[in-house]
């Protein structure tokens, strides 16, 4: 179900009403999690029943490592990890592994190369480790304040944590300690209207306004289109598309923080304006970071982070990147792009100096404008999971600078890039008088984004990161 | 700060409302990609157009390359990336009846595009009918970008006269590309229809085209061109001869295909710009002598 169908919206709206109806307010989570899985069900009923098992899984686990025999906790913290990355291997990984090792030679082609890929497996599969980690290490928060003694309450919690509807299928990825000590009575009269407005408005328009519009000019990078096509409309496309992705996704991201608060949950930001970033580094501190700071606490730090060494420390850069980039999806070339990021970041830190900070305003914006572009190129991979078709559409790039242009593509990439160019802009304005004074006035802006939400909207598209 | 932006919103949609439906002038209107063009077209015939004495032509990107403007009394309902029975959809939406309906043969394997049908199944069906400024062709970024791009390539004309031609001249096309495109088809549709599939979409053409002639609207089958090398393969053999079984010449009017030419085409079923113009040519002449016109 998308978050910009008129069924979603109904759902809720139902989902709303009984949510904040006082005499029904002790099942405020029954509620919440009977609308997430019909939310979840719409397209693919039958894939409830794996969200389901998986949900057991963790609840089992997690309920055992504290309330188990002592000498098991290990076997059950462990067990769970290993059953939640299983059923993520198999779903989504065994068609890779089966199509890079074996394919032809097994009669498994049928089976496995048909395998439904479950919506959001990626995102509630980290979700539950998230969880059996937090419970078996007790890092971040003591385990009463997970696990309660009621097996059925822990159920329940569990349940609303991992399907909660805004957060199901594309994150952000929440974790366990930062969602379940939420779980508490909602009053009306509690909801942030201005924020929950705020993030709706901007989370719709990057979608329906900037993404979508975007998509029906970047489906052109696909093979064999990119090849008759000129090398200014390439270069044009791949910008327009590092800003479509960036849209659909923080979009989706804005949409889902602003529907978890609407219901009296608080999620943390997703993105910060990844696009104003003059390092590698400091890229994955503004973009998806729900993921980002998963893979520092939950993968990271357990191979040592920087504890160990230098040269440890670039292995483990390049390991987690490179598992980051196939957590995207199940093809080689987001290993690849995830190998670029983790090699990006093991040089950066090699070769990064002590004095950056003192650096000119022109070597920030220079540095800023280097890491966009090599960020982009690297969004190729993305796009074109072939290789082959990675490489003919650079050397299409160098190619191509006598075929036709008609500009008028061109014209509506930059036009519909040019919003996010903005909303980075202002961002970075934010010490500024200019600033102030656009604070003053934001209401303006709001209603013109609303207004174009209704008139400028693209033909709906799935979230590019469904598919994760 | 809600109510504000509510409001302001409020007001900027009423007086668009208002500059479209009373003041907007005749260029106030425009497309930015692809598709958009496919959905004003839909829109035109659902809001703007009567078909009481139209003949229209229901079919697929194919099909969308005859000119229509070349042919009088004509609708070019064909719809890329989609198909007959979505046009007949639209058609049902109308509760009007054609004088003509055309259908294209190629790829009538296409059922309802059901994510199609229920962008028109919502209330932006009705919605859209009534207020012209939400409709696809007046969206204000898009228009306002194309007053702006027509103004740049005015100042450009001025300055030099292009030499370009249009991109979609087969010989532009890179052969190795061309010959790859056209081996993909030639695999593609090697095999025969599958007949479960094609009976059950000519019976559900039949029952719809009968509603129709019942009402006194005459039908009319034609198969577009596609390259010589495709265009007999089993596929396209095993459905025209399904054609002919469920709609027999005899009683149903046939275009037939131009046999004399071996189009080329741009990747092997769809017409380039100068074999578009001349089917068009001979679409119109055909028509004429059906005397349908």
């Amino acid at each position: 179900m998308l978050f910009t169908s008129v069924i979603f919206l109904i759902l809720l709206l139902i989902t709303f009403c009984l949510y904040y109806i006082p005499i029904v307010s002790r099942w405020q989570s029954q509620i919440l999690i009977l609308s997430s899985l019909l939310f979840y069900a719409y397209n693919q009923p039958i894939l409830v029943l794996l969200l389901l098992f998986s949900v057991s899984i963790n609840i089992v686990s997690s309920y055992y490592i504290v309330f188990g025999n002592r000498n098991f906790q290990k076997m059950f913290a462990y067990g769970g990890v290993i059953l939640n990355l299983s059923i993520l291997i198999f779903f989504k990984y065994s068609p890779l592994l089966y199509k890079s090792l074996f394919k032809g030679s097994l009669s498994l082609d049928s089976f496995f190369l048909t395998l439904p890929l479950p919506i959001g497996i990626s995102f509630f599969t980290f979700q539950g480790i998230s969880l059996i980690v937090d419970v078996y290490k007790e890092k971040y928060i003591s385990n009463k304040h997970l696990v309660p003694q009621s097996f059925l309450q822990h159920a329940r919690q569990i349940l609303l944590f991992k399907g909660f509807f805004p957060q199901l299928i594309s994150g952000p990825i929440v974790k366990a300690h930062d969602f379940i000590p939420q779980i508490t009575t909602k009053y009306f009269k509690n909801i942030e209207w201005e924020y929950v407005f705020k993030h709706l408005v901007t989370g719709y328009f990057l979608k329906m306004v900037i993404a979508d519009n975007l998509k029906e000019y970047s489906k052109y990078m696909d093979f064999p289109y990119f090849s008759q096509l000129s090398t200014l409309t390439l270069i044009v496309m791949l910008f327009g598309y590092s800003f479509q992705i960036f849209a659909d996704f923080a979009g989706y991201s804005l949409i889902a923080i602003g529907f978890a608060k609407l219901f009296g949950y608080h999620f943390n930001a997703n993105f910060n304006f990844p696009y104003i970033s003059t390092s590698f580094k400091e890229f994955w501190k503004r973009w998806h970071i729900s993921l980002s700071t998963f893979l520092m606490e939950y993968l990271y730090i357990p191979l040592g982070g920087n504890k160990k060494g230098k040269i440890r420390t670039y292995v483990n850069l390049f390991i987690v990147m490179l598992l980051g980039g196939l957590w995207h999806g199940a093809e080689w070339s987001y290993a690849v792009w995830g190998a670029f990021h983790g090699l990006a970041l093991a040089i950066e830190r090699l070769i990064s100096g002590k004095g950056e900070k003192a650096r000119s305003l022109t070597y920030k914006i220079f540095k800023g404008v280097t890491v966009f572009v090599f960020i982009t190129l690297a969004w190729l991979l993305f796009k074109l999971s072939n290789f082959t078709n990675v490489i003919g559409y650079i050397e299409s790039i160098f190619n191509n600078n006598a075929n036709y242009t008609d500009f008028k593509n061109e014209f509506f990439i930059v036009l519909y890039s040019l919003p996010v160019i903005l909303y980075h802009m202002i961002y970075l304005c934010k010490n500024t008088m200019v600033f102030n004074y656009f604070k003053k006035i934001e209401y303006v802006a709001y209603g013109l984004l609303l207004f174009l939400i209704f008139h400028n909207s693209g033909s709906p598209g799935t979230f590019i990161y469904f598919q994760f | 700060m809600i109510t504000k932006s509510i409001g302001i919103t409020t007001v900027l949609c009423i007086s668009y409302f208002i500059f479209v439906s009373s003041f907007a002038p005749a260029y106030w209107s425009g497309t930015g990609n692809d598709l958009q063009p496919r959905s004003v077209k839909v829109e035109n015939f659902l809001y703007n157009t009567d078909i009481s004495n139209k003949n229209i032509i229901f079919g697929t990107s194919l099909a969308e390359r005859i000119v229509q403007d070349s042919i009088p009394n004509i609708f070019n309902l064909s719809l890329a990336a989609l198909g007959v029975f979505d046009g007949l959809y639209l058609l049902s939406l109308k509760n009007e009846i054609p004088k003509c309906i055309i259908i294209e043969m190629n790829f009538i394997d296409r059922g309802f595009n059901e994510d199609f049908k229920k962008t028109f199944s919502n209330p932006s069906l009705t919605i859209k009918k009534h207020i012209k400024s939400l409709r696809e062709d007046k969206q204000p970024m898009v228009v306002l970008g194309n007053l702006m791009m027509n103004k740049v390539k005015s100042l450009q004309t001025r300055q030099k006269k292009s030499n370009t031609k249009p991109s979609s001249q087969i010989n532009e096309i890179d052969s190795a590309l061309f010959n790859q495109l056209v081996m993909n088809k030639v695999t593609e549709f090697s095999l025969p229809f599958k007949d479960s599939v094609i009976n059950l979409r000519l019976q559900t053409l039949a029952e719809i085209l009968k509603t129709y002639e019942n009402k006194g609207t005459k039908i009319v089958f034609f198969e577009m061109p596609i390259n010589h090398r495709v265009q007999d393969l089993p596929y396209f053999e095993h459905l025209r001869k399904a054609f002919y079984n469920k709609f027999p010449k005899s009683s149903y009017t046939y275009i037939d295909k131009p046999d004399s030419l071996k189009f080329q085409t741009l990747d092997g079923t769809h017409l380039g710009f100068i074999e578009s113009k001349w089917y068009s040519s001979y679409f119109k002449k055909s028509i004429n002598d059906l005397q349908i016109n």
